[in-house]
């Protein structure tokens, strides 16, 4: 437990002293926030509704989940690679899922506050979510599976891309390519019918649209995501994709050649 | 009999068909100061993470205080060449990141990296952000991460490189302190003068140790006790066949500022060499004689891979 409180202590300290990674993750996430609500959604009249503005609120939670799990994360680990630190901690008395456990929940710590931030900053803007007792725990456990999924995305990525702005990039790019297309951050009735699809079953964007459902309103999110299906499947991906990224960085991230 | 901090014996390490480690055999002592020397690609960065137990060999046996690498991580204290600690942290945030791994409690972990910052001279400077530390001040912190409680073996992969001299002498004066405590230290460098603090030296070239011996031995067994360089007015490819005479016969080496040859007595040699180069027309405007260095020896026993890495302008 020492070496977990360790490095999770390195993985907050390291990232909030990081100006670029808090400006990425959280203060353009809240300018998005401010361009949605104020801009991209003017024209739809329900855009004026507290619970419409909720729903805006969360995606820019998501938003900025994902891009710390692709790419911060990611920076964090290659970083830590070409400094040399891995070499001195395979020589050490710790084990690799230790280190990684301390990242992870370093990186749940950054996304719950920037969470946190972001939504005291929507309820500023006139957002209102839905806070039944049911809403808001099913919503933090989706918002922790996002997390936990997108940390092991970018785990995946720093294990195997190895150049710090290559390892950043990669997780960038899938990041907002990837939300791009399933509509994580505009609205799911604009996709196409073969996104739409996506949409629902990508871990992040079905995530954000079980939040939204149970915070803000159907109307925002575009369909009903409470179904077994949907949510099984959310979950089901979620895990598998972090058990996978424990798996492979414990096997290759610390190898020396 | 001396108790041994490492035994390697007929260590091979491979890379596919590539054969980096061929046959190593060593012995460090308790307490010793061991350097390895060698050339780029010589195997000695492979020897040295197998030793700190981050790559696996192939074959052969290698024990750590009676212990496989593995079993003996809690005994290393291991320097990468990299500058591993954070630089987005303070000194003392490193050290408590460093023994929060060793697994020290948060109090425990405070007085800990107290101490080691005094150690290495750092206290004034704990709360600093490692970011702002000089090259040498960031070498010392990464000393005092591998001087916890129960290390005994440090393994120093180039500490010293890109240090200026003075960081360097400081750097080694830490480590002579902490000998005196009985703490074994693995060295490896390309810089003769920091080989020479070392009780034994091994040079390695290409996956073989060639040579073993303390620092004086290995100058005496290997090189002419002097170098005499001679500086002419002129450089000319015909000098060069003059003085190999006065080289027994050896090529002379070409140095910065003049030819290089090795001399058992300079007062005896100087005189027909100067005649020699007048009768053909060369003058000599200055001869400089100099004591053979670890570097020679190491340019000598590894000249060969040394002209391979570097394309001969060594």
């Amino acid at each position: 437990m020492r070496q977990v409180n360790s490095v999770f202590i390195k993985t907050i300290k390291e990232l909030y002293r990081n100006k670029t990674t808090v400006f990425w993750t959280v203060v353009w996430p809240v300018i998005f926030l401010f361009l949605g609500i104020f801009l991209f959604y003017r024209a739809d009249p329900l855009s004026e509704t507290p619970t419409f503005r909720a729903g805006i609120t969360i995606s820019m939670v998501v938003f900025s989940l994902m891009l710390s799990g692709f790419s911060t994360m990611p920076g964090i680990i290659a970083t830590d690679r070409s400094n040399g630190l891995f070499l001195k901690l395979r020589s050490m008395p710790i084990k690799q899922w230790r280190d990684l456990l301390g990242r992870i929940f370093g990186l749940l710590f950054y996304v719950l506050v920037s969470a946190v931030l972001i939504c005291a900053i929507g309820i500023v803007l006139g957002a209102r979510f839905n806070l039944g007792p049911g809403n808001i725990s099913v919503s933090l456990g989706f918002l922790v599976l996002a997390t936990l999924a997108a940390s092991g995305a970018g785990i995946i990525i720093g294990t195997f891309v190895k150049n710090i702005n290559g390892a950043v990039i990669t997780g960038v790019g899938i990041a907002v390519v990837s939300m791009s297309l399933a509509g994580v951050t505009f609205p799911y009735a604009f996709l196409p019918g073969a996104l739409q699809a996506f949409s629902r079953f990508y871990p992040f964007s079905s995530s954000n649209a079980i939040i939204s459902f149970m915070l803000s309103t159907e109307a925002f999110v575009g369909y009903n995501p409470i179904n077994a299906l949907q949510i099984s499947f959310t979950i089901a991906s979620s895990i598998l994709l972090f058990v996978l990224s424990i798996i492979l960085y414990t096997r290759f991230c610390w190898k020396a050649d | 009999m001396d108790l041994e901090a490492v035994k390697i014996e007929n260590l091979t390490k491979r890379y596919g068909k590539n054969e980096v480690l061929k046959g190593i055999n060593l012995t460090v002592s308790d307490g010793q100061f061991y350097c390895l020397m060698g050339p780029n690609g010589s195997g000695k960065t492979t020897l040295t993470s197998i030793l700190a137990s981050i790559r696996d060999k192939t074959s052969g046996n290698i024990s750590i205080y009676g212990r496989a690498p593995g079993q003996a991580r809690n005994l290393i204290g291991y320097m990468p060449q990299e500058n591993f600690s954070s630089a987005a942290l303070t000194g003392r945030e490193n050290l408590l990141y460093f023994a929060g791994l060793m697994g020290y409690s948060s109090r425990e972990a405070a007085k800990i990296s107290t101490g080691l910052l005094k150690q290495v001279g750092l206290l004034d400077d704990a709360d600093k952000m490692v970011s702002k530390y000089s090259g040498g001040m960031r070498k010392r912190l990464e000393l005092a991460t591998v001087l916890f409680e129960g290390i005994k073996l440090l393994i120093l992969d180039e500490p010293t490189t890109g240090l200026d001299p003075a960081a360097r002498r400081n750097f080694f004066n830490l480590v002579s302190n902490f000998r005196k405590k009985g703490i074994t230290v693995f060295l490896i460098t390309h810089i003769g003068a920091d080989a020479e603090l070392a009780d034994m030296i091994g040079l390695i070239d290409n996956g073989k140790i060639i040579a073993q011996d303390s620092p004086d031995n290995l100058k005496r067994n290997n090189l002419q006790k002097n170098t005499l360089i001679i500086e002419t007015k002129i450089r000319d490819e015909r000098i060069k066949k003059i003085l190999a005479v006065f080289n027994r016969g050896r090529e002379v080496t070409e140095a910065e500022n003049g030819y290089k040859i090795s001399s058992d007595d300079i007062a005896e040699d100087i005189p027909p060499i100067i005649r020699e180069l007048d009768s053909h027309g060369f003058e000599v405007i200055r001869l400089e004689s100099a004591s053979a260095t670890l570097e020679d020896v190491f340019f000598k026993l590894t000249g060969h891979t040394c002209k391979k890495t570097t394309g001969g302008n060594f």
